[in-house]
């Protein structure tokens, strides 16, 4: 019986760079900073023993660069380190579209919700996953998560709704 | 208690998009029956309008990704500046000496090979040792990494040969 070949770790890498990536440019909007979270996501997945690596790697990686991603977030709203780039007026005076507060707005509100619930959440919408694939994701039952992904949807609504109504407050 | 549940479920069915065609229109026309849930169905939906927006713009990932040799061209870079500085030095050090010496002998006895001019400093013409001292530098600062380790290795090959030829002094 031969041995069990030791998983190699750039494998991850070589076939989930780009949704890491994506991930992270979803919530952050910067390149470099996308960047950097899916170099530390990496980082510390390549660090992890072998034997404890999830055996679900692209749920973890989505987990890990979501939570990442919403640090990064938390840490540039305490040291604001300028605009998103395609959050300027554009040449000819449009102004902004305030994607830069929306994502902040959104960060916070996931950052609000449990780990089950924003695993749920991200992977629907981000990854577009059926209820059912989610299910097998996180190991769960079919209706656990259509009722995490409403409880979820519904705390970011309310996260969101005080948002955009105390952005209209500082407005008047 | 399971009416809540199923409502639950066959809406997050609607918004996740996971309803089947009869049951959509069915659920739909509810909907105009019941401004409650009509409400709560558009709240619910411009939350995943926000979160599918901030993803609609993300640029296609990652120009650092996609381009490998990048990795390589650092390094690519260094050694070939290594390699261009020894030999500049090594010419521009031998090649005067050289023409020096000729000058000298010239005036005295015909020219004979000899081994080159290797362990003088202290003149005017740039020392090997320079290089030797900027590996240590480098080795010290940024570990043994290969760079560093063929910086040193440079180094030795530009050291000084005393031990085979003994110094050779300039004709008198």
């Amino acid at each position: 019986m031969s041995a069990p070949q030791p998983a190699d770790p750039t494998g991850e890498f070589e076939r989930y760079r780009h949704d890491v990536y994506a991930w992270a440019i979803r919530l952050l909007g910067r390149h470099h900073d996308a960047l950097d979270v899916a170099q530390d996501v990496f980082v510390k997945w390549i660090g992890q023993a072998e034997g404890a690596r999830p055996e679900n790697a692209r749920s973890w990686l989505r987990r890990v660069t979501v939570n990442r991603a919403i640090d990064m977030m938390r840490a540039r709203r305490a040291t604001p380190a300028g605009a998103d780039v395609r959050d300027r007026p554009a040449a000819d005076g449009t102004p902004p579209a305030g994607l830069a507060e929306l994502r902040a707005a959104i960060g916070a509100g996931l950052q609000k919700l449990s780990e089950t619930q924003r695993g749920v959440l991200t992977a629907k919408v981000f990854d577009g996953l059926t209820f059912a694939q989610i299910a097998r994701e996180l190991d769960l039952a079919v209706p656990t998560v259509k009722t995490h992904y409403l409880r979820a949807l519904r705390g970011l609504r309310a996260h969101l709704e005080r948002d955009w109504d105390a952005g209209e407050a500082n407005h008047e | 208690m399971s009416e809540n549940v199923n409502h639950d479920a066959r809406l997050a069915d609607y918004l996740g998009g996971e309803m089947a065609e009869n049951d959509r229109a069915r659920f739909e026309r509810r909907l105009k029956d019941n401004p409650a849930l009509a409400a709560e169905v558009d709240g619910l939906r411009r939350t995943l309008d926000a979160m599918r927006s901030i993803g609609a713009e993300a640029p296609r990932p990652v120009q650092a990704f996609d381009r490998p040799w990048r990795r390589w061209t650092g390094a690519v870079l260094r050694y070939a500046a290594v390699i261009g500085i020894t030999f500049t030095v090594g010419y521009v050090s031998g090649g005067s000496r050289l023409a020096d010496r000729h000058d000298g002998i010239v005036m005295q006895t015909p020219p004979s090979p000899q081994p080159p001019d290797r362990t003088s400093s202290g003149n005017d013409l740039p020392s090997p040792r320079w290089l030797e001292r900027a590996a240590e530098l480098y080795v010290s600062r940024r570990g043994s990494t290969g760079f560093g380790r063929s910086l040193v290795a440079l180094a030795h090959a530009a050291r000084p040969e005393t031990d085979g030829h003994p110094a050779v002094t300039s004709p008198e």
